[in-house]
């Protein structure tokens, strides 16, 4: 059986500057298997949107490696992997390509010289993913920042790739709509067997993943499941439930010493 | 500020609204090129006649139209005046010089005041019926001949809607960044002509910083979607010739035999 790593990332180093010793990424190393849901945490600055540059080769290492799906992501195998790979940026209007919502969405499409018929069919189930179709239609000035978000990873889900990365592409989302967003695409990531990297500064979401990466001044600190992570980094500000959990603890009440999901601690509470 | 701009377009369902867009932009280029063949008066009240008609059919109000010609007047009235005042013929009524009033200028007058009217009247026609990202289309579609001599045209035709869709992103920035600067105390419109000027220094640097940006994220989202200029690429917009564009383009046919008839008067 070969091994089922969607991502793996070897000892890679990045600088904007040259002439600088500041690295923004130092040996950061990890690996993401395929169909997992992984969470990029880390303050402002610490090389996660960089990482996520390099990840679909915007930006070359200065030394290390990536592998997408076992293969090396250079200069001559990235056209091909980004087939296979679908990113959203953080700033919705400045990746809103199409005069028109459908025509957004559609433009990879129109780049993979899908049929006419194939495109639409995708457009209109993407848009109906995010529940943007009724709005098809309208030119960007007429929507709102998380609307232009929408469209945004619409536009990467009709590309069907295998790999999603998300970089803060949830932040101008209402809580609401954000919670309903992320279960629509748990059960397509179920669905399709997708692999998902999010990065983001929701403590909430990050909870939701498989695998936490805490990224700090360009340097992976730590690593694992949410339950361990929010447990042992006493220094991150941990998920709601996390927090309530450690707040009851300390007011004397007799809780479980360990990390609780948000499902678990309501469950206990119920008792 | 964005009326400005989008309010060109005119929404209706009116027959010219629903014409291809191919069809509208060949036959408003068409019907222009049709303007230099006209010989004598029957001609321009026949063509006046069939503009007036075509923008009765748009059912916009004829200010829309008044309005096109407005910031062209000072224009139309210098060719106007050049054409009375210097052409010579026929019965001359006043002359000083090498300027003269004949009545051979005050028909060459009338002849050069229609076309530019008419001009601008038909083209008014074609933007207020079209979204600009279908008259995008219909240029890419024209310009496809062009191909044969390794022209991009579909690098052209996006470049053409990119810029179209930031244009109100582009008004929007500038109005903060007017803004931000009058926050910070700066006065504009005060002040002579070179003063003025300087003031506009911080806005326009701000907004090309930002625009710099703005473009190199664009290229980075095309780039991961797959874009690649010279490649080819299958069209989400497709345009479907229809009966009432075959209508429209034997009135057109009509029309040019009835020049040619009255052109003979």
């Amino acid at each position: 059986m070969p091994n089922l790593n969607a991502i793996q990332v070897k000892n890679i180093k990045f600088r904007y500057d040259l002439r600088l010793d500041h690295h923004v990424l130092s040996d950061v190393s990890f690996v993401v298997e395929k169909g997992k849901w992984v969470s990029i945490i880390g303050e402002n600055g610490s090389g996660k949107s960089t990482l996520a540059r390099l990840l679909v080769g915007l930006l070359p290492p200065e030394s290390g490696s990536i592998f997408i799906n076992n293969q090396l992501v250079d200069e001559q195998s990235k056209g091909q992997i980004r087939k296979k790979l679908g990113i959203v940026f953080q700033n919705p209007d400045n990746q809103f390509i199409g005069t028109t919502v459908e025509d957004d969405v559609a433009f990879g499409l129109e780049n993979q010289q899908l049929s006419y018929e194939e495109m639409h069919n995708r457009v209109a189930e993407a848009l109906k993913v995010v529940d943007m179709y009724e709005h098809r239609a309208k030119d960007p000035s007429q929507l709102s920042g998380g609307q232009k978000q929408r469209v945004a990873i619409a536009g990467v889900l009709a590309l069907q790739p295998e790999i999603m990365i998300f970089d803060e592409s949830f932040v101008m989302l209402d809580p609401l709509s954000r919670r309903e967003l992320l279960e629509s695409l748990q059960l397509i990531q179920a669905q399709y067997d997708l692999t998902i990297i999010s990065i983001t500064h929701d403590r909430n979401e990050a909870a939701l993943a498989d695998k936490v990466i805490v990224l700090e001044q360009g340097k992976l600190i730590s690593e694992g499941a949410p339950a361990n992570i929010f447990a042992e980094e006493k220094k991150l500000t941990p998920p709601f439930a996390e927090a309530l959990r450690r707040r009851l603890a300390t007011a004397g009440v007799s809780i479980p010493n360990h990390y609780m999901s948000e499902e678990e601690l309501v469950d206990w509470l119920c008792k | 500020m964005n009326k400005l701009m989008m309010g060109r377009y005119f929404s209706g369902d009116s027959f010219l609204h629903q014409l291809d867009p191919r069809t509208k932009l060949f036959a408003t280029l068409y019907i222009i090129a049709l303007l230099f063949f006209v010989e004598n008066i029957w001609g321009f009240l026949l063509l006046f006649a069939v503009t007036f008609f075509i923008m009765h059919q748009t059912g916009i109000a004829l200010v829309a139209f008044i309005n096109g010609v407005k910031p062209l007047i000072w224009l139309i009235l210098f060719a106007v005046m050049l054409r009375i005042f210097f052409t010579g013929g026929g019965i001359v009524y006043f002359r000083a010089g090498p300027v003269m009033l004949s009545s051979f200028g005050l028909i060459t007058g009338f002849y050069t005041f229609s076309r530019f009217v008419l001009m601008i009247f038909i083209s008014t026609v074609l933007t207020l019926t079209t979204k600009p990202i279908d008259l995008t289309d219909a240029i890419h579609a024209l310009l496809k001949p062009l191909q044969i001599f390794r022209i991009s045209i579909n690098d052209f035709a996006l470049m053409l809607s990119i810029s179209l869709r930031f244009i109100p992103n582009l008004l929007d920035e500038t109005t903060k960044i007017v803004d931000a600067q009058r926050a910070r105390g700066v006065v504009f419109g005060k002040g002579n002509i070179i003063q003025q000027m300087k003031k506009l220094v911080p806005i326009v640097l701000p907004l090309f910083a930002s625009s710099l940006k703005r473009a190199e994220e664009l290229a980075d989202v095309m780039e991961v979607k797959g874009y690649q200029s010279d490649q080819k690429r299958t069209r989400y917009r497709q345009l479907k010739w229809q009966v009432r564009d075959a209508v429209a383009l034997l009135m057109i046919v009509l029309l040019t035999a009835a020049v040619v008839f009255v052109n003979r008067l």
